[in-house]
């Protein structure tokens, strides 16, 4: 009588939205696209569409269940049959909206020049804004240790002493997939000096998660190391080499040829401010694509304009919002004059310093608490002021 | 969750939860919802066309183990609404999804959306029906009057708990004086009398209250007001279904049947649960909304040139490469020898600030060969459109076009706003750039200068060879003409406001004609290389979103989908 009862209240129980959880799908790999996905599921069933872990979208709830069935791989018929069991909608109709909307991310993913507003019918949400679960992005700097030679100031600011430990840094890698984080990017100091980088890489990626480096390259002079590191899995790369030393450019060749998506960051100074525009085309010149400008102080905004038009003018897209030194001084942000755009610091993503204290961003020393021993819900208050 | 009112089909409900009951020992509705209600305030107008307006609030305080609220079914007193004049909102925020109710006949269905009433949380929603009609009916003592009648909505039984501050105020038609209206008797725990009052609109009101309402109960209240004050044909002749005014309808259906209709009834029982079951199972499921995706990106992108911004604005090439001629030649990288077939002459050296594709430009013209320099050219158009493909990545094409298309607006306006020819020419010269990407340019220039001369900008003699050499002769036009501030200064040439215009548009037909040859298949040269023709849809959708010419044969910079790149990427 009991299983009866349980059946019948089964059936008559209302049907609830998809738990909140993380949901990963690469594309496989003699699909030519090549291209990751990360679903969010948030509270109430709405959620976030992460597409090369750069761009992101925001899902309607019943968005969000078609997002579901496409990261698990599941055929029309099988999520219109899904769907049409939850929601009250046809197959038929719940069929065309999955065709639909697979075809609307296969159009984003394939065609990333098309204004998704105008020809894929998505709306537009300023960045960092409406309340989500968790950051889309762990800045994890792993040491404050720096080559032999290279002068600390280019290090951020040595807080710490003490390095987390390798099972320490996975448990924090273990506990942000577990809060929904997908992107995790690797940064120091110079982070290849951790002997247990690659280890870190292929935990975060055995778990799903996005991964980049931001180094120096100075290690990648070694070839086998740099050949190590691609078969991590490792995602994407943020140099930011040393350009007057002659190696670098052999680096930076080395890492043109490779499979993997290259952003070079430039910083702007006095000193270096002559010689820019030459950087650039070198860059050009290697067939590198991605491009991430800062200055070193505010007297140099003309040059941060020039070496953006230059980059434009060259192929080069411009990429921001990386944490690299003086991040805050960007061709980007000279496009806010009144200082509208929205911070993703400490919303969108956040930084944790050797000892696990987290930051809202490399440049904010304001600890929120510790990711190893400090409850999520006090290192995460994305709509607190004093934040 | 739904709310119900008096209209709905109780007696199936009965027979049909009567029949649950012979099967089922528990209660199968242990997971449904369950919420407790604070408050619910209903206003009711009695407009003076006879119609009533219904404005609920209700507090809804979701349980922490329940199910979330999505959508709100409110009833309707009669069928005759009008479902344009509902509007709702949750916490003061617009809803948008509203329709008729599948479940409470008649009804309105409120779909609450992504703000949905999570477990453990509280909502305000607020349904406003604007137009009711057949809500008024003769008075049964008073022939001179009307009576008003309304029944509050209220819950499924079990799913509502707690007490309810519960506050009915009738608003009478405008011209009804305070002494005379009359209430009818209400229920119990009620007052036996309203409290009389003018609202904002100086109307008559009557409030009813009862902070220790049930939100599973159904309430009436009636008052009755003059006839004269409605139209007659407003009035409904038949008596109103539950006229018993002040009844909550507490009688068991089943007392007043005959025994012969008993198993009939039965019979129609089973089927109702049936039909019942199908449609729980439906009302089980969750609603769907159209799916529904928007992207993070950033608004407009400032900063571009004219030249940047009239390929996003998808403007003929020929038409930008002579906004890039004029271009070089203010800023006296160049000089036209001869206008057709065009030749230049070159500054040595070039003048520092030259943006790319006016480098290129140059370069194209030191081309001797006209099918060099056309594909210098086309190089030149190439890398402009990449150019600004890469510079709009991260930013809104649509807001950005919006954005540039309020500059060409602002332009015209400040040349228009100028009082004498000189300084509207010179507002005219500074925004000449702007101006040009009006497709009405020719026109908005003859309009703004049919009553005086353009006096032409210091680099027109670069523009036209013929210029200075007529300035000198016996010709008239142009002539020169001394400013009217009476200083003494030289004289600034002119043209009349047409030849002006007409020398503009004369300069982009010797572009399209003499320079590039046929603008169409230029166009095509360059959008074949910027906007190679999309893959094949792989859906059955029946949509493309491709939303690419493909390389198309239009004479427009149609290459502009391919720097529409907006919003993807660009940010982390």
């Amino acid at each position: 009588m009991t299983s009866i009862q349980e059946s019948i209240k089964r059936w008559f129980s209302p049907v609830h939205p998809l738990p909140p959880g993380i949901y990963h799908f690469q594309a496989p790999a003699h699909d030519p696209r090549n291209y990751r996905l990360h679903l969010r599921l948030e509270k109430g069933g709405t959620g976030v569409l992460i597409v090369n872990a750069s761009t992101v979208l925001h899902l309607n709830q019943t968005a969000a269940e078609h997002a579901y069935h496409l990261v698990h791989g599941k055929s029309e018929e099988e999520a219109a049959r899904a769907i049409s069991a939850r929601y009250r909608i046809s197959f038929e109709k719940a069929k065309q909206d999955y065709a639909d909307f697979l075809e609307r991310i296969d159009t984003l993913v394939t065609t990333p020049d098309l204004d998704p507003v105008t020809d894929l019918e998505f709306s537009r949400q300023r960045p960092y804004t409406g309340p989500i679960l968790a950051p889309y992005r762990l800045d994890c700097a792993l040491t404050y240790r720096l080559p032999l030679n290279t002068t600390p100031e280019s290090a951020p600011l040595q807080r710490v002493k003490t390095e987390l430990t390798t099972s320490e840094w996975k448990l924090i890698f273990d506990k942000a997939w577990e809060h929904g984080i997908p992107h995790l990017i690797f940064t120091g100091g110079e982070p290849t000096l951790r002997d247990d980088l690659i280890e870190l890489i292929l935990h975060a990626e055995k778990i799903g998660q996005v991964t980049g480096l931001m180094t120096d390259g100075h290690r990648f002079v070694d070839g086998s190391y740099f050949s190590e590191l691609l078969q991590t899995g490792l995602d994407h790369l943020l140099l930011l080499p040393s350009m007057d030393i002659p190696s670098t450019w052999n680096v930076l060749e080395m890492v043109s040829r490779a499979d993997i998506y290259t952003t070079v960051h430039i910083t702007i100074s006095q000193e270096n401010k002559e010689k820019v525009p030459e950087y650039l085309r070198r860059i050009a010149d290697l067939g590198l694509k991605s491009l991430s400008l800062s200055a070193s102080g505010y007297g140099l905004n003309r040059e941060l304009l020039a070496a953006r038009e230059q980059g434009a003018n060259l192929g080069l897209t411009l990429v921001w919002d990386l944490p690299v030194p003086y991040s805050s001084q960007n061709p980007f942000e000279l496009e806010f004059t009144d200082r509208e755009r929205p911070s993703g610091a400490g919303k969108a993503w956040l930084y944790i310093e050797p000892d696990g204290d987290v930051l809202p961003d490399q440049s904010i020393n304001q600890v929120l608490g510790n990711f190893l021993h400090d409850p999520w819900d006090k290192i995460w208050r994305p709509d607190d002021p004093t934040n | 969750m739904s709310i119900r009112n008096s209209y709905t089909l109780k007696s199936i409900t009965l027979l049909s939860l009567l029949c649950i009951l012979l099967f089922l020992p528990g209660n199968a509705f242990a997971q449904s919802y369950s919420f407790s209600l604070p408050e619910q305030f209903v206003d009711v107008y009695w407009n003076d066309d006879g119609t009533s307006s219904i404005d609920y609030l209700y507090v809804f305080v979701n349980d922490v183990s329940a199910p979330p609220i999505e959508f709100v079914d409110v009833g309707v007193p009669t069928r005759d609404y009008d479902l344009n004049s509902v509007v709702a909102y949750i916490n003061g925020i617009e809803l948008r999804d509203i329709e008729r109710s599948p479940y409470v006949d008649p009804g309105v269905a409120v779909g609450l959306g992504e703000h949905s009433i999570l477990p453990g949380e509280s909502g305000e929603v607020r349904v406003f029906i604007g137009r009711v009609r057949d809500v008024l009916y003769p008075d049964d003592q008073d022939s001179e009057y009307v009576s008003a009648v309304f029944g509050t909505s209220y819950f499924e039984p079990g799913s509502v708990h707690g007490s309810t501050d519960m506050r009915v105020r009738f608003h009478f038609p405008p011209s009804v004086q305070p002494e005379e209206p009359r209430w009818h008797a209400s229920g119990s725990g009620w007052p036996s009398e309203p409290e009389a009052g003018i609202d904002d609109e100086g109307r008559v009101t009557y409030e009813w209250r009862n902070q220790n309402a049930r939100g599973d109960t159904q309430y009436f209240f009636g008052a009755s007001f003059p006839a004269k004050y409605v139209p007659s044909g407003s009035i409904v002749k038949e008596s109103p279904p539950g006229a018993g005014a002040g009844s909550t309808g507490g009688v068991n259906p089943l007392a007043c049947l005959s025994p012969g209709l008993i198993p009939f009834l039965c019979f129609g029982g089973f089927i109702a649960l049936i039909a019942w079951g199908a449609v729980a199972g439906q009302r089980r499921k969750l609603q769907y909304l159209p799916p529904k995706i928007a992207i993070e990106g950033h608004g407009i992108k400032r900063g571009l040139t004219a030249v940047e911004a009239a390929i996003l604005l998808e403007q003929p090439m020929d038409k930008i490469l002579t906004m890039i001629l004029f271009s070089v030649l203010k800023k006296n990288a160049a000089q036209v020898v001869n206008r057709d077939p065009l030749e230049l002459e070159i500054s040595d050296p070039l003048p520092e600030g030259l943006h790319l594709y006016e480098q290129n430009f140059l370069e194209a013209f030191r081309e001797k060969q006209s099918a060099d320099r056309r594909k210098a050219l086309q190089k030149t158009m190439v890398a402009l459109v990449r150019s600004v493909g890469e510079k709009m990545k991260g930013f809104s094409r649509k807001e950005t076009v919006e954005y540039y298309r309020s500059i060409i607006e602002r332009a015209w306006q400040q040349v228009e706003a100028a009082e004498t020819p000189e300084v509207k020419s010179k507002a005219f010269d500074e925004n000449m750039e702007w101006t040009m990407l009006d497709k009405d340019y020719d026109d908005r220039t003859r309009e703004v200068f049919h009553q005086g001369p353009v006096f032409v900008p210091v680099w027109w003699p670069r523009y036209d060879p013929t210029f200075s050499r007529t300035l000198s002769g016996p010709s008239t036009q142009p002539t020169m003409t001394a400013p009217s501030t009476g200083r003494s200064t030289p004289a600034m040439p002119q043209l009349p406001g047409a030849e002006f215009a007409a020398s503009i548009a004369t300069g982009v037909q010797n572009f399209s004609s003499k320079v590039v040859g046929n603008i169409t298949d230029f166009t095509s040269s360059i959008t074949n290389i910027t906007n190679p023709p999309p893959k094949p849809p792989v859906s059955t959708s029946g949509r493309s979103y491709s939303g690419r010419s493909g390389g198309g044969s239009c004479a427009c910079a149609c290459a502009c989908a391919g720097c529409a790149c907006a919003c993807a990427g660009g940010g982390r």
